[in-house]
């Protein structure tokens, strides 16, 4: 009997069997994956279109960024390799840069799914790798210098592998055996996928699901651009600067707002910049847009593609957030993590209530390369420093809490374990949370030393040295971040340096912006925050106007 | 007295009701009650009915062998935040660990998501100078001073117990029983817990976690299962009360009050050991366990008699069906699937214009709609009721009349009428999508553990799983249903079968290829030498301990460990390679079985060794019945009864469950009623009553 999608049952029904078989297809991914990346970081997303390429379910894991680029990919992979030209068990890869999600490390594996001769669809996963070759810090002038680039191929043709295709992979990447495998999980994925979807079609004798992807993306449409509606028609605009690479860059954006459709116009953004991999390719900059207004207007309904419909996003060719070809994109998220400050500080001229202040991102990372002590076995580390989250109307901010990206640090005793690194602190920096009604959320200070008997290397990419976190509707920016050699020397924030034997490290990342007046922040939070050591006495004096006893 | 002729009772204390269930061995008699709750002592529920169920089944108090308990006192404890005032001793440099949690947001989109407070405020936590390395080696020697200084502070903040977690203590735990016996002498008057005792595991945000839930509850604990003993003793019954673990096994008081977070999940638990115990007098090499209440429902995967076990737990979640969103525990418990749909839950129509159900409940009140008590909104046991599958005239055996007309005005308001369909396509709507999630939540499960869960037989319990089993095995492919009788109070019953049961644990980190395989000997010798001594103070005989080991191993670099048994390797070899080699292949073993291959590498590392120790499983010898076959069915009639758009309405007999004796069969469709609930029996299902009187269902 086939099962009507008209039906509003029928219809959630199919949904959430769709967003099951993709979960299922992302534990395939998660266990099969080699490198941490996934695992840990939840770098990963996994997505089920119909047969134009549309999605119809996504992952509740993963990074929501990866899911909403998904199905864009796929459909660019298939301008390039036209859906008639497959047949089953074909599987199709890419990393550029240009199709995905903006770097050389994220791999996206498309698979089509037959059933029987028919294309009824599109199986999709991709995930950060451990490596992709190249240079590890982002130094690059051109893409050229950050690694291998597969332009969209076909990495299996009718189940047989292009032997070729791994042997190229796998003499420019350095851990071969786990990109490889990660490879590999990635189409384990995909093949999960189809083999559910389609028997998903024999159960329900559904045979096309381009109807269902109408019907859910017309729903999800409609609902976001009746949040869209209830926003004043107008047009916000915001400015950002970051630390940029060799000199500070500007980001701007017009988000213009009109019955029930965004425009946001990323005109008078720095260019594209050179050498330093912080640039953004447009795909990314989309996405990253796509994101800070669901957070913003509608967090609970469940993502898919119909949200993306009411908002135009542009960016001129050549600027930091629509960088050309070949521009170095390695460490784009050091400039991606300013949009949805960008897009928040705009949207709160409109509806500051529903917005948050700027958090203490872009995470910082300082990679430890070195040797063991005992035995000369090389190691390298990444450390993440996570930052305070910004104050919004009602909440104060979490501290140490990554946001847009969602990977903190492993365990001390985790990291102790494998790397010859002795965490000396990890605390809670008082007052480096904004101050205002709702107080930002704090950073924190990160004792690293060096235990291992050699000198080592530590390779920083940190911003918001010189640009705080800022505060919204009259609260108070956070305190930046910042690294240091032996307590007090100077150490490069965006480059290598050395630490000696027995040196130490230590690392600031930035609080998170406060929201509203400090001078309205209820007295008992404010004595509560001076208890907890959250703020000092005389930050309390100075930022909230309270005498302490 | 021999195992067979003991009598046992079981007492579980859950949030509406205490059900008790009280077994006589030699004769397999099972006596089954059930009081009201008392929360603001839930000791004189428990005494009354322990009264009341002796006398009903004629013994005398100094005759019971052993009273199990199990209890909500430790979750609630902890859910509504009243444990006692406790303060944190950690590393100096690591005050602020609870704080820092995971450094994640479990959910993505909404950046106003509710995180629960530490348990332990920062104000409350203090610093002591002392510094272990990885590998135990000393960094920096406990200073005692920082530590008076620092228990003198929290002490003049009106603590009452303490929780000790200190970097690496899980390797080298001596700097923190320093820390206690300093207490014992110079502090008494405050309790202390140490998180080497408690969790001695790697990762000190879960390990700290642990420890100070345990910290916070246990002057509690201790306080009540005294009095119990106390009160029991009055009444010549002259020993500990025994207690469910979390874990599935009975154990004695004293741990129960040395590490009382491990009763966090002691009902849940024993209802998971009754299925698991049913299961295996069945002969069942497969079973899922299907128990579906009033907010939620609950899966737990069983196999040889034994459920799944998880290594960690989450509790006091701000939001209770996400992952990541609680206080993380690191104790051995039974792993169940928690799902929010239950026959409380609500029917509502979303922003998209789709049905959804729960994860709102109406709970006991106002309840659902046709309990006539207030509520307006339609839940899912509005629904069954509208599809005919529960009687309004027969609820809880006739001791509540349900409302029929109100159930049908609440589903057509809230759902027929936005959906333009009839009462009973809305009513089979919501049937429909609430199987649905359980279904989901299985597919999951059997996806992340690669299970073929078509291979499953379900084990059904609770007031509304039997009404909903047959659709939801049919949607997962599941061939045979399972129905105990008395399923009302399973996890009392689950307490009278179940043996005692010590997991310990230890991490100790390193590369398989270069660990020092005598110190893992010696690990695990002390850790088997005390979970025997703890089992015998539990009441176990020596020869019957039977001990597993595992470990958790992981290929270098990846994230995730796996458990790996290891039972049955002679540690004692001197031959490194050979040990090597064996333990190797008993992780590639257990790596293809979870992910369908090994793989071609050879770094690995261990992290974490554990140890389960068992007594004897107590015998289940429910009586038989013997009755003859050949009796006319014990129908008491039929009912309209709506089995969705294939079959449409039908008439179908209805039959009482008590009636039925051994090797009774037939075909649906059919309604098999009891006091608390009904068996749905789909169309052309085949059901017969099995030699233990229990229900059993082949799709």
């Amino acid at each position: 009997m086939q099962t009507s999608i008209d039906d509003p049952v029928n219809l959630e029904i199919l949904w959430e069997r769709c967003i099951s078989i993709v979960d299922e297809a992302a534990h395939t991914l998660v266990r099969a994956a080699f490198s941490t990346v996934a695992r840990e970081s939840n770098d990963f997303g996994c997505a089920l279109c119909d047969s134009d390429g549309t999605g119809i379910g996504y992952t509740t894991r993963g990074t929501p960024r990866m899911g909403i680029i998904l199905p864009r990919t796929i459909r660019a992979i298939l301008e390039r390799i036209p859906p008639q030209t497959l047949q089953p068990g074909d599987v199709l890869f890419t990393n550029d840069p240009w199709f995905g999600s903006g770097h050389l490390p994220d791999f996206y594996v498309t698979m089509p799914i037959f059933r029987g001769d028919k294309l009824v669809g599109f199986a999709g996963a991709c995930s950060h790798v451990a490596d992709v070759g190249g240079s590890t810090v982002p130094d690059a002038r051109q893409v050229y210098e950050e690694g291998i680039c597969f332009p969209p191929v076909k990495l299996f043709r009718a189940g047989e592998p292009d032997a070729m295709l791994f042997s190229i992979l796998q003499k420019n990447v350095r851990v071969s055996d786990q990109v490889i495998g990660d490879l590999n999980a990635l189409v384990a994925s995909c093949r999960t996928s189809a083999s559910e979807l389609v028997r998903l079609m024999d159960e329900t004798g559904i045979d096309d699901w381009r109807p269902l992807s109408r019907a859910l993306n017309a729903r999800t449409e409609a609902v976001f651009r009746r949040a869209i509606e209830k926003i004043p028609d107008g047009i916000y605009t915001s400015t950002v600067e970051a630390d940029g690479f060799k000199s500070a860059v500007t980001l701007q954006c017009a988000i213009k707002v009109a019955g029930s459709e965004i425009e946001i116009d990323c005109t008078g953004t720095s260019p594209q910049v050179s050498p330093g991999g912080i640039n953004v390719v447009y795909n990314f900059t989309h996405s990253a847009f796509i994101y800070a207004l669901k957070c913003i207007l509608d967090p609970h309904t469940p993502y898919n593609e119909g949200i993306t419909r009411p908002i135009k996003v542009f960016a001129p060719e050549g600027c930091i957030l629509n960088a050309q070809f070949p521009a170095p994109v390695f460490a784009r998220n050091q400039t991606a993590h300013y949009i949805p400050t960008l897009t928040m500080d705009a949207m709160a001229k409109a509806i500051p209530e529903r917005v948050m202040a700027a958090c203490g991102s872009p995470t910082n990372r300082t990679v430890f390369a070195g040797t063991h002590g005992h035995d000369g076995r090389p190691f390298s580390f990444m450390m993440i420093s996570s930052g305070g989250m910004g104050a919004c109307d009602g909440k104060d901010g979490y501290s140490c809490t990554p946001y847009p990206s969602n990977s903190g640090s492993p365990p001390v005793e985790v990291i102790e374990s494998v790397v010859p690194l002795t965490i000396r602190k990890k605390a809670l920096r008082t007052d480096s949370g904004g101050a205002g009604e709702f107080r930002g959320g704090l950073g924190i200070e990160l004792v690293v030393e060096n235990s291992s008997g050699h000198t080592i290397t530590g390779s920083s990419r940190m911003d918001r040295v010189t640009h705080p976190p800022r505060g919204l509707s009259g609260g108070g920016d956070a305190d930046t971040a910042g690294i240091w050699l032996d307590g007090d020397k100077p150490f490069p924030p965006k480059g290598r340096g050395e630490v000696g034997a027995g040196q130490f490290l230590s690392i600031h990342s930035p609080g998170g912006g406060g929201f509203g007046p400090s001078q309205k922040r209820d007295a008992g939070k404010i004595k509560r925050d001076l208890a907890e050591g959250l703020i000092s006495a005389e930050a309390a004096t100075r930022q909230y106007g309270q005498t302490t006893a | 007295m021999s195992a067979d002729n003991e009598i046992v009772l079981g007492v579980d204390i859950g949030g509406t009701f205490t059900d008790f269930a009280l077994l006589k061995r030699a004769t397999g008699e099972l006596y089954i009650g059930k009081q009201l709750t008392t929360p603001d002592d839930p000791g004189r529920a428990f005494l009354e009915g322990v009264d009341e169920l002796c006398a009903r089944a004629g013994v005398s108090h100094a005759q019971l062998s052993r009273i199990s308990h199990a209890t909500t006192l430790v979750t609630n404890a902890i859910i509504e935040r009243k444990g006692c005032a406790t303060g944190l001793l950690m590393t100096a440099g690591f005050r602020d660990v609870l704080v820092m949690g995971r450094e994640s947001r479990y959910d993505h989109y909404d950046f106003r998501f509710e995180r629960p407070e530490p348990i332990v405020p920062r104000s409350l936590t203090r610093e002591v100078v002392e510094r272990m390395a990885w590998n135990g080696a000393v960094l920096q020697a406990l200073d005692e001073d920082s530590v008076r200084q620092a228990v003198r502070e929290l002490a003049a903040q009106g603590v009452a117990s303490i929780a000790v977690c200190l970097l690496h203590a899980y390797r080298n735990p001596a700097h923190e029983q320093a820390i206690r016996t300093l207490m014992a002498r110079e502090f008494p008057q405050i309790d202390c817990t140490i998180s080497s005792e408690v969790a001695p595991e790697l990762r000190e945000y879960e390990r700290a976690s642990t420890t100070v839930l345990n910290a916070y509850v246990r002057p509690d604990v201790k306080n009540y299962l005294s009095h119990l003993d106390a009160a029991l003793a009055a009444k010549n019954f002259g020993k500990h009360v025994h207690v469910m673990l979390s874990n599935g096994g009975i154990s004695s008081t004293a741990i129960a009050q040395e590490i009382p977070i491990q009763l966090i999940e002691s009902g849940p638990a024993a209802g998971a050991l009754a299925a698991a115990r049913y299961a295996e007098l069945l002969g069942i090499e497969h079973a899922l366990a299907f128990d579906m209440g009033g907010t939620t429902a609950k899966l737990c995967c069983i196999e040889n008699g034994r459920p799944f076990h998880a290594n960690i737990f989450e509790t006091a979640r701000a939001q209770r069906f996400r992952r990541g969103s609680g206080l993380p525990v690191l104790i051995p418990v039974i792993e169940l699937i928690e799902i929010g749909a239950g026959g409380g839950s609500i029917a509502h129509i979303d922003a998209l214009g789709l049905l959804k159900v729960g994860p709102q409940s109406a709970g006991a009140a106002p309840g659902p709609a046709c309990y006539g008590r207030g509520g307006t909104a339609p839940t899912v046991t509005d629904a069954d009721l509208v599809l005919g599958y529960i009687d309004p005239a027969r609820f809880l055996g006739g001791d509540m009349t349900l409302d029929r007309k109100a159930a049908e005005g609440a589903i057509e308001r809230a759902v027929g009428v936005p959906l333009a369909k009839t009462t009973v396509d809305a009513a089979w709507g919501i049937f429909a999508v609430v199987n649905e999630a359980m279904v989901a939540a299985g597919k999951r499960y059997a996806a992340e553990r690669a299970l073929d869960i078509r291979k499953f037989t379900l084990i059904t319990f609770g007031g509304a799983a039997p009404i909903h089993a047959w659709r939801v095995a049919k949607i997962l492919g599941i061939g045979r249903i399972v129905y105990p009788l008395g399923a009302g109070a399973t996890s009392a019953v689950g307490l009278c079968i179940a043996e005692p049961v010590i997991n310990l644990s230890r991490s100790y980190v390193g590369p398989l290829d270069a660990l020092d395989w005598s110190r893992v000997a010696t690990l695990f010798a002390e850790m088997e030498t005390r979970a025997t001594a703890m089992l015998q103070d539990a009441g176990a005989q020596p020869r019957d301990i039977t001990i597993d080991r595992s470990v958790d191993i992981r290929y270098k670099g990846q994230g995730y460990e796996i458990e790996v048994p290891v039972s049955g390797i002679d540690l004692s070899s001197s031959d490194d390679a050979d040990l090597l080699k064996q333990v190797t292949a008993r992780f590639e073993e257990a790596y293809a079985r979870q992910f369908g291959r090994a793989l071609n590498i050879s770094a690995t590392e261990a992290i974490t060794w554990r140890v389960r120790a068992a007594g004897a499983k107590p015998p289940f010898n429910l009586s038989p019945q013997v009755a003859a076959a050949k009796q006319p069915l014990a129908q008491t009639g039929r009912r309209r009864v709506y089995f969705g758009p294939e079959h449409g309405h039908v008439d179908c007999p209805v039959l009482n469950r008590y009636q039925l004796k051994p090797g009774e069969q037939g075909v649906g469709p059919a309604l098999l009623e009891e006091r608390e609930t009904t068996v749905v029996v789909g169309p052309a299902a085949r059901w017969a009553i099995d030699a233990w009187r229990n229900l059993l269902v082949d799709l």
